[in-house]
């Protein structure tokens, strides 16, 4: 990580945590004003730009004329959305209550009141989970009786319901399960089990007076590291999902059922996963560990964790700024590998053909054709550079042991 | 003389030094009826939680930032106006 890295990270931290504003010396200061082009930078690719003016303020740093106007009209644009999104999903859940619907809030409000500040934590959709198939019918037939609308789209895992109003157009994410399947069925049978029958939790966002309907704290823990996962495993993911974790666990880290969400990441094959992030958010975000027992060893091997950090700087929001980050390569040899993430994207693409094994050696075809025809037209990225990057995050997806059932961190 | 006090419905937040004040507990939230603002807002809608008149506004404003009474009384009207057209203000 440069320096410019590391104080940006100090900056959000400061953000959440103003009164930890003298931990930041004369030099700091003077360091932060002068890379103040390359933190906009980083704010920008990972969608921070609230959460770096709020350091930047705490800390004093002198801005002219035209930065402060550039900060000021972004951080009131993203709370302007945010607003917004916080109407919409009061909106949802008077839809869900009153149509009386069984659901579970993820993300967005439910992870607010881990904030100080909701501004500080951009949401652009909302995400709801409805695990009953007749609900799920039934709320979308509702949603689009009352102007919603969809659009082809990929995931497999959930649907996705747009509406419009006051000139901006809302997402709103329905989905049957809390992840999209990942490559190991036997993980995807455990995730289901887990979450299957579990009762909802009352949450409340006293700043809104909203109440909903979310996860209890375990599963809900899991659910964002899960989420995290399904990320990482993608493109990637950015800064804003790790101060999620550090917000969530700061906020309900001593509510969390420890044994239970440690026989959870056993079961799942997530221990090391787990211990990884949370010692990122530990070392980098001042995420206090002492009292989460779930955690057990250490986690001091500064190269590998810098690898992982790296990574997630790279990613920016989602992993969605590099093209070059598209592939992920899943265990076994290196041809098998190429096949198996050939097949991914194969059922990716064609998610309803893919149910006939018969038309399988089409639609590899198919694929690979539309990967190659994508990389030069539209992502305009060499394929040799998109499958190098691949090999490089594979070191590191190796390194987290994934659905290694019973497997202990303090193998490290 | 008239006492008023800010609608509770409304909440000032705050980015920076980027204030605004949100009905974000007003179940008929509209975007319009945010008003942005700046330091001396805050100030003022701070001691609006209580029952104040124009007076006692500016007896502080004139504290804080020491200006003329009446350039901060001309100020304050210009404001408690502001709240009055997002019904921030309860009379």
């Amino acid at each position: 990580m440069n320096r410019a890295e590391t104080l940006f990270l100090r900056c959000i931290r400061l953000s959440s945590h103003p009164e930890e504003v003298a931990s930041f010396t004369d030099a700091d200061r003077a360091e932060t004003a002068e890379v103040l082009g390359a933190l906009c930078t980083i704010a920008e690719k990972h969608s921070l730009i609230s959460g770096l003016y709020e350091g930047l303020c705490l800390l004093d740093i002198p801005l002219n004329d035209e930065e402060r106007r550039y900060y000021r009209d972004r951080v009131t644009a993203g709370a302007l959305s945010c607003y917004h999104m916080l109407s919409f999903t009061r909106k949802i859940l008077h839809i869900l209550e009153s149509e009386h619907i069984d659901y579970f809030l993820l993300k967005g409000v439910s992870l607010l009141e881990c904030y100080p500040k909701l501004e500080l934590r951009p949401f652009g959709d909302m995400d709801i989970l409805v695990p009953d198939p007749g609900d799920f019918k039934r709320l979308k037939k509702h949603l689009l009786s009352c102007g919603f609308y969809t659009e082809s789209s990929f995931a497999e895992h959930h649907l996705e319901m747009y509406y419009s109003e006051q000139g901006r157009k809302f997402l709103l994410e329905i989905h049957h399960k809390v992840i999209a399947g990942q490559a190991n069925s036997d993980f995807n049978r455990q995730v289901k089990k887990i979450f299957d029958n579990i009762s909802p939790r009352t949450g409340n966002f006293p700043a809104a007076r909203l109440n909903y309907q979310t996860l209890p704290i375990t599963e809900n823990a899991l659910y964002l590291l899960l989420h995290m996962l399904q990320h990482f495993l993608g493109s990637g993911f950015g800064i804003k999902l790790l101060w999620d974790w550090t917000a969530y666990l700061e906020r309900h880290g001593e509510e969390i059922e420890q044994k239970k969400f440690l026989s959870y990441l056993k079961k799942l094959g997530l221990t090391r996963f787990c211990h990884t992030m949370t010692s990122l958010c530990h070392r980098y975000m001042g995420l206090d560990i002492r009292n989460l027992t779930f955690l057990t060893g250490s986690f001091d091997d500064n190269v590998y964790l810098e690898a992982f950090m790296s990574d997630i700087f790279d990613a920016g929001t989602f992993g969605k700024t590099d093209n070059a980050r598209m592939l992920i390569m899943s265990g076994g040899g290196k041809l098998s590998r190429y096949f198996k993430e050939l097949h991914r994207q194969m059922k990716k693409r064609f998610q309803r053909l893919c149910s006939i094994p018969l038309l399988w050696p089409i639609l590899w075809v198919m694929t690979g054709i539309c990967f190659l025809w994508n990389n030069y037209f539209v992502r305009k990225t060499k394929t040799s550079e998109i499958l190098a990057t691949a090999r490089e995050r594979q070191n590191l997806i190796d390194e987290l042991a994934l659905f290694r059932r019973g497997d202990d961190s303090d193998e490290r | 003389m008239i006492q008023m006090r800010g609608n509770s419905l409304f909440s000032l937040q705050s980015i920076g030094d980027v204030y605004m004040l949100v009905p974000l507990q007003d179940e008929k939230f509209h975007i319009e009826r945010i008003l942005s603002t700046n330091e001396v807002g805050a100030l003022l809608w701070n001691m609006l939680k209580n029952d104040c008149t124009e007076d006692t506004l500016a007896d502080a404003v004139v504290d804080e930032y020491e200006i003329s009474r009446e350039t901060a009384l001309s100020d304050i009207r210009n404001f408690l106006e502001s709240l009055k057209k997002i019904d921030a203000l309860i009379p």
